[in-house]
């Protein structure tokens, strides 16, 4: 699938502006500050309904506007082309269209277009807290599963729910069945992220472990683990699933009430990359930890194409800045070929020569991209 | 002070009402002011006669200005048929559709902890008291497809189900003529999830 045009309006420093990419590699230059990064946030936005730097949508709105607008027109192989288009509103719900249809749930917009976005962050997915990696599995899965999203939505909302009425129940304030209520419903959104997850870790797993052991030049063996909160032994039903979560959660209820939370779902997941049996997070080096970021987010890409039927969009964010020279090469040649990407640099030389030959060159200068 | 204290005193109530900021106010305000004499008193009228002549009927806790409401008296309802609603809104969009000839419940609310809506603050033992004795024989659920809703109507199915009456949760999800393939995704997921046998 392909971006074709691009038009971008009231979002981070741009004013209003419009572009068309290329198939192929598109790099976006320009000193930093300038919004080579916009663009790319702006493109994942359509993708995914939110940013992969910032939580607060008002972020993404120019200073001194209300509003802000993204608008992309899309060539899909498998499910015909469609125009995407998201309004953000400073303290108002975001709304999106499809194909110039106005829908009420935001999720509908979520992989509608498949993006893979490579950023400063991916290190943290393996270095930092678990949450990073729930963000990770939660933008990724969303944008194969629309399920996945509705299922999300209301495991939030359930959870909350949940949390106020066990935290009642710690100081004595007890309501009858109300509990067991809350925790059928808990149970049965949970349930379905807990098979998605794990089925999606499982197939990134190996692919992953492919594309790794090209990256490590044979060396090395990666493998991704899904570490659920809810004990789940071996690749499960979801009913099964449902059974054991419930079983779980009634054990856990004395503690949940002690503790004023929810101690087991989704919400308190992980997952583990081993490099040779060994807990990267923990025990790798700074270059293991970079290929397995890389490796995951490529593997990602193979992912996608495997699930929808055509590569999504690579968003290669400073790559010059995060991967040394052997990385990027690594990464081009895996995108080369096969994904629409758009890449951002501060200056053309940090890519290799041989790319820059069959690139589509764009100048990004104070909120205006501009074809070379 | 930008308002004569009266005008001032008329904007600053307007201001209250939900989905009425300062703006819409004032330019209701200036057209009240406006407005011949007659008509602003029918409005303060009107006012004063729905919070002094307005309460809850008592069988099914509707807006009634009567002790039993209107649809509770009617000899006509078929009695069998209670559907349980959240809000007194939903009631009248139940009765809008002239379809349905049962009775009704006014939950007054959904179960939402966040809230500080618990089930007993409810009109959920007004509900089972009912079921003794009224004739029922089947109890709709017709709460929104929200989180809480759902988490009310399985609520209240639990606490029906020893009664041996049978309880129907309304489809949801699928708009009327919806066209499937502009339905939202999610409304799609949850025709689903709703679906029922034929
Ligand atoms: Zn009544």
């Amino acid at each position: 699938m392909r971006i074709t045009r691009f038009h971008i309006t009231n979002f981070r420093n741009y004013i209003d502006d419009s572009f068309q990419p290329d198939e192929g590699i598109n790099v976006l230059v320009g000193p930093n500050g300038q919004g080579k990064s916009a663009i790319l946030e702006a493109a994942y936005v359509l993708a995914t309904s939110k940013s992969h730097r910032t939580s607060r949508d008002g972020d993404l709105i120019r200073i001194g506007s209300n509003w802000a607008r993204v608008t992309a027109e899309v060539e899909r192989e498998e499910r015909g082309d469609v125009i995407l288009e998201i309004t953000l509103v400073r303290n108002e719900k975001k709304t999106v269209r499809i194909n110039r249809v106005k829908h009420e749930k935001v999720g509908d917009i979520v992989g509608q277009m498949n993006a893979v976005i490579f950023s400063s962050s991916d290190l943290d997915m393996v270095k930092g807290e678990p949450s990073n990696r729930r963000r990770f599995l939660n933008l990724e899965v969303s944008q194969i599963s629309p399920q996945y999203v509705y299922a999300l939505g209301r495991y939030k909302r359930v959870l909350e729910q949940r949390n106020k009425v066990v935290k009642e129940a710690r100081i004595g304030r007890t309501n009858g069945r109300s509990l067991e209520v809350w925790d059928e419903q808990l149970v049965r959104y949970g349930s379905i992220l807990i098979e998605k997850r794990a089925v999606f870790v499982r197939r990134l797993s190996e692919i992953a472990e492919r594309v790794y052991n090209q990256l490590a030049g044979g060396l090395e063996n990666l493998e991704v683990f899904y570490e659920p909160s809810v004990r789940i032994d071996s690749p499960k039903s979801q009913e099964e699933i449902s059974e054991t979560f419930a079983k779980q959660l009634l054990d856990a209820r004395k503690a949940d009430i002690v503790r004023g939370t929810t101690t087991k779902g989704p919400h308190r997941d992980d997952i583990s990359f081993k490099v040779n049996d060994m807990e990267v997070r923990y025990y790798g080096s700074q270059g293991q930890q970079r290929s397995v970021a890389l490796a995951v987010k490529l593997a990602e890409i193979g992912l996608v194409e495997e699930t929808v039927g055509e590569p999504p969009i690579a968003l290669l964010d400073d790559v010059g800045a995060e991967l040394d020279q052997q990385r990027r090469a690594q990464v081009f040649d895996f995108v080369y070929d096969r994904c629409q990407t758009l890449v951002t640099v501060t200056a053309v030389r940090e890519l290799p020569q041989e790319i820059l030959a069959r690139s589509t060159l764009f100048t990004v200068a104070s909120g205006t991209v501009q074809r070379a | 002070m930008y308002y004569a204290k009266p005008l001032a005193k008329l904007v600053g109530e307007l201001e209250k009402l939900p989905g009425i900021g300062p703006k819409s106010a004032q330019r209701l305000a200036f057209h009240i002011l406006r407005s011949p004499e007659d008509e602003g008193r029918r409005l303060a009228e009107a006012i004063t006669e729905v919070k002094s002549q307005i309460r809850l009927c008592s069988v099914c806790f509707n807006f009634t200005d009567r002790d039993t409401c209107d649809v509770c008296r009617d000899p006509k309802r078929d009695r069998s048929l209670l559907c349980v609603v959240a809000e007194p809104r939903d009631l009248v969009a139940m009765e809008k559709t002239n379809e349905y000839k049962g009775l009704y419940h006014v939950l007054g609310g959904v179960i939402s902890p966040m809230d500080g809506i618990g089930p007993d603050m409810l009109k959920i033992r007004e509900l089972t008291s009912r079921l003794d004795k009224d004739g029922i024989k089947e109890i709709i659920l017709a709460t929104n497809p929200t989180v809480e809703g759902d988490t009310t109507a399985m609520y209240l199915a639990g606490l029906i189900k020893p009664f041996g009456i049978k309880v129907t949760r309304i489809a949801h999800g699928m708009p009327v003529g919806g066209d499937l393939d502009y339905a939202d995704q999610a409304t799609l997921i949850q025709a689903l999830e709703w679906r029922r046998e034929m």
